[in-house]
């Protein structure tokens, strides 16, 4: 019954093959001459600085996160503007244009609600909590 | 440096092999972002549409040094730079391959004589293939010092014993 298997076998055998051949081969030709200035971290050739792995503060997460917000309005804004004056019915454009902005404005007034805009917000949601 | 790389005597299946080594080092050239002064100008014109380096396999510039086998010196090397410069040619991958581009790379340019802060010549720092002269060479010259530079890698020896070439020079400088 394992006799139809052996083109899986052999698929096997052919696929760690075509995997590890190509890795020998360069382990042949390629040049392998590390140095201490030659694997020093690169920063355009200035001395490194600092630790690669630096501990962000948290709260720049929902600041990020806000951004964004605003970002994809202004990137979707931009194109409204530029055919605005050639749009086929203007205050119907006018007024598309504001509904979506309004409703980008409506994620900014509920984090503005939530406190996620205030860096400091220990105190107002341990007061939440309590309530 | 590699397993084989230099250890065979030169005969019909090494230098086959190297040939075939070569080819494929000389035509997938990856060089460098890296630009100095006014010659960078030029430099960025051999990229663009017009003169299209890529129809000679280097026309993509990298980013970091890790994956770029050929920078190109464009500007006036002065000390601080040098450094900088002998530090970026240390990060490439080998092989690597300097074209020094513009009379200031190649010994000074204008600033050879009174010029009290430029390197006179980028080989002081680093081992240097090809020497464009010109101020700046014009985007031809470029292309025609990249030309040679591929004449050059075809002649190198990778399985074969090394004579002695720019690359020995690499070595002495590396240490």
């Amino acid at each position: 019954m394992f006799h139809d298997y052996h083109a899986v076998l052999v698929f096997l055998i052919a696929g760690c093959v075509m995997v590890c051949a190509p890795l020998l081969l360069g382990a042949l030709f390629r040049p392998r001459n590390p140095y201490p200035d030659k694997t020093i971290a690169y920063e355009c050739a200035e001395d490194p600085v600092g630790e690669a792995q630096v501990r962000f503060d948290m709260r720049f997460y929902t600041i990020a996160l806000i951004f964004i917000i605003f970002e994809v309005e202004i990137a979707l804004m931009f194109p409204w503007a530029r055919i605005f004056r050639h749009a086929a019915d203007v205050p119907l454009a006018l007024w598309a244009g504001l509904f979506f902005a309004f409703i980008v404005f409506l994620g900014l007034v509920v984090d503005w609600v939530k406190g996620d805009l205030d860096w400091i917000k220990t105190f107002r949601n341990k007061r939440r909590v309590q309530e | 440096m590699g397993l084989l790389n230099n250890t065979m005597p030169a005969n019909a299946v090494t230098n086959a092999v190297d040939g075939a080594v070569n080819w494929g080092r000389k035509s997938s050239l990856w060089p460098m972002t890296f630009g100095i002064a006014c010659c960078a100008i030029e430099m960025m014109a051999v990229f663009a549409a017009t003169y299209d380096l890529d129809r000679f396999g280097a026309g993509v510039p990298r980013a970091t040094p890790r994956q770029s086998d050929l920078i190109i010196v464009p500007g006036t090397v002065n000390a601080k730079m040098a450094v900088r410069v002998k530090r970026l040619y240390d990060q490439m991958a080998e092989p690597r391959y300097v074209i020094a581009m513009g009379a200031c790379v190649c010994g000074g340019g204008p600033y050879a004589k009174w010029g009290y802060n430029t390197v006179k010549g980028v080989h002081k720092i680093i081992p240097v293939d090809i020497f464009i002269p010109g101020c700046p060479p014009r985007p031809e010259a470029l292309l025609d010092g990249i030309l040679k530079l591929r004449e050059n890698i075809s002649r190198d020896d990778v399985f074969r014993r090394r004579r002695d070439t720019a690359q020995t020079l690499d070595s002495a400088y590396s240490t």
